[in-house]
């Protein structure tokens, strides 16, 4: 049974087994009730609107970083090393024994935009390389209008010493492709910064090796500096996609708990919107002797609380913005039939929920880039399952018939009431009023 | 709600109606919360609201719906210490303090009888005072426990009761 079913059941349940009886409680406490005498009160209203402090701008920067893209992750195959490509973008191509490719990593946002849609798998390293090249052209990292085209290149073994055989194999394709292509270009085997050199010579491993125990280290991995010459590349890769995706999870989890209370302080605040509504309603049918007037309106502004307590159950931003336009509609659609006194609390209702509304649209892009991310990754190799809402687009309907059904009885009591004849109904007001 | 407090204070045995027309319900569900019992709840609610009819002399400020609940809470807490009675009564044992020997009647309320047999105390109390109507922020603040933590309370308690109900009314 769905939670929301199931809520709706113990209310019913609920509601069945509590029986008032206010006769005896009136015995018990010698009560008399007095005829009701109208008054004149208006009472204050408190408009509610959340504020809340975004992560946008973290995630901006945060998310680049921890969204890795198409290529995923290393195969079943054994890698016998690892060519990296640094244009940056930056990739890494990991080979087999026999030359051939057994994944394609992306190492930052442009390298996994550079892999993006690209079947590496199974193809030679020379082919790869010859892959790349062409994509960074069409991309413009290269141009024969340029005198600067460079890419940084290292091959490396899974034990971490430079593997100079494919190197010198992959840099003479790139140097072919660039006369191909009619353009200056320069493949850089080493990296010229003294200072990454010296601190890789320490540990006696390459530069290309040195920043990668940099980047895991970066991401909260630990490793004691004995094992940076004897850790596999292998080993580094898997343990820093590990940690960025640990991270991506924590970031995950951290926006959808904010996410959650923002929902829940927003329907708690539209909640108590329609209440004062309603409060108001009561007080004002009790100023004019009408007790139950507005019966039916109060039924709909029920109605309207109960949906708007489904956001609490939304599972991203436009789902509970898709519930605010509904209570939103619902309420604007009361203005023809509400009494004067009302009509400026009512404004106000519909422009704290509009206030909301904007809240949740400048809120929307992030939780669900994070959650389209989180989609699109459980799509690839992780074995991940994606966490399905309750909010179905059956469900919507539902609600939307359910509330058309009740707003449609509403108009047609409504139009039965004018109807009414009012001379009958202001001389039993005015009856009510002189009557001792 | 707090133009009632003035009202029942002056006398107003109408206002004083409306009020627990609104919210007896809400009283229930706090009462039945705290004794898990639907008899001692009625009683204890009519308690509460006598006790309103007359004190209300005594309350000032704000808060007059958090005034009311709370005499409730504390009623119920003072009840069940003297009583002694700390677990929920089984339905199926004693079907007569449910206010029924119908068996069909019985499987009408499963979900409320599920819930007062089978949920520990607290989660109780917010799970029924959820359902009466009280919001999140109210219920935490009546039980004195981070909002956070009634929400969370709240989606488990929720959770249970579905896998017990398909326990113990499966299709």
């Amino acid at each position: 049974m769905k939670r929301w079913l199931l809520e709706r059941r113990l209310r019913r349940e609920l509601k069945a087994a509590a029986k008032p009886d206010f006769q005896a409680l009136a015995d018990r406490a010698g009560l008399r009730r007095q005829k009701k005498l109208p008054l004149c009160r208006r009472p204050a209203f408190r408009t509610a609107v959340a504020a809340f402090c975004l992560l946008a701008v973290c995630l901006t920067v945060a998310l680049p970083l921890l969204l890795p893209g198409d290529g995923g992750v290393p195969t079943g195959t054994p890698s016998a090393g690892y060519l990296l490509f640094d244009i940056n973008p930056s990739c890494s191509i990991a080979y087999d024994a026999n030359g051939r490719v057994t994944s394609a990593v992306g190492l930052n946002r442009d390298g996994e935009i550079l892999l993006s849609g690209a079947d590496l798998i199974g193809k030679t390293y020379e082919e790869a390389s010859e892959f790349l090249f062409a994509r960074c052209l069409d991309l413009g990292y290269f141009s024969p209008a340029r005198q600067d085209n460079a890419v940084l290149l290292s091959a490396t073994t899974d034990d971490g010493s430079a593997d100079l055989t494919v190197r010198n194999d992959v840099e003479q394709t790139l140097y072919q492709q660039f006369s191909n292509s009619h353009m200056f270009g320069v493949v850089i085997t080493s990296v010229d910064d003294p200072a990454l050199s010296q601190a890789a010579e320490a540990y006696g491993i390459s530069v290309q090796k040195y920043m990668l125990i940099q980047q895991y280290l970066q991401l909260g991995g630990t490793l004691d500096t004995s094992r940076y010459a004897s850790i596999p590349i292998r080993d580094l890769y898997t343990g820093i996609s590990a940690l960025e995706e640990q991270s991506r999870k924590q970031l995950a989890t951290q926006l959808e708990y904010q996410t959650k209370q923002l929902f829940e302080r927003i329907a708690e605040d539209i909640e108590d919107i329609i209440e004062g509504i309603d409060d108001h309603l009561e007080e004002l049918e009790e100023a004019l002797g009408l007790e139950d007037r507005w019966e039916t309106v109060e039924d709909l502004l029920d109605e309207l609380e109960d949906i708007a307590e489904r956001i609490e159950d939304a599972n991203t931003a436009s789902e509970c913005e898709q519930i605010l336009s509904l209570v939103r509609d619902g309420l604007a659609g009361l203005r023809p039939i509400l009494p004067s006194a009302l009509k400026a609390s009512l404004s106000e209702a519909l422009t704290a929920l509009d206030d909301s509304a904007l809240l949740l649209r400048d809120y929307d892009t992030t939780t669900e880039t994070v959650e389209e991310a989180y989609q699109k990754r459980a799509q690839s190799n992780w074995d991940m399952t994606p966490v399905e809402g309750e909010m179905s687009e059956e469900w919507r309907d539902s609600q939307i018939l359910h509330f058309s059904q009740a707003w449609y009885q509403l108009k047609s009591d409504w139009d039965d009431d004018r109807d009414h004849d009012f001379d009958d109904w202001f001389d039993d007001m005015l009856e009510d009023l002189f009557d001792e | 709600m707090d133009h009632y407090a003035a009202k029942i204070a002056a006398g107003d045995a109408d206002a004083f109606a409306r009020l627990y027309e609104k919210l007896y319900r809400l009283v229930y569900a706090v009462a039945l919360g705290i004794l898990g019992d639907c008899h001692a709840a009625e009683d204890l609610t009519q308690d509460t609201f006598l006790a309103v009819w007359q004190q209300s002399a005594e309350f000032r400020g704000e808060g007059y719906k958090k005034w009311i609940l709370t005499i409730a809470r504390n009623k119920a807490l003072n009840y069940r210490k003297k009583e002694a009675r700390t677990e929920a009564v089984d339905p199926l044992e004693h079907p007569e303090l449910f206010g029924t020997t119908d068996a069909d009647t019985h499987t009408d309320r499963m979900v409320l009888d599920t819930a007062l047999r089978r949920l520990d105390s607290q989660d109780r109390q917010i799970l029924l005072m959820k359902n009466a109507g009280m919001k999140m922020k109210e219920i935490a603040t009546l039980l004195q426990i981070p909002r956070g933590t009634a929400s969370w309370r709240y989606a488990r308690a929720m959770e249970q009761l579905r896998l017990w109900l398909a326990e113990d009314y499966p299709l």
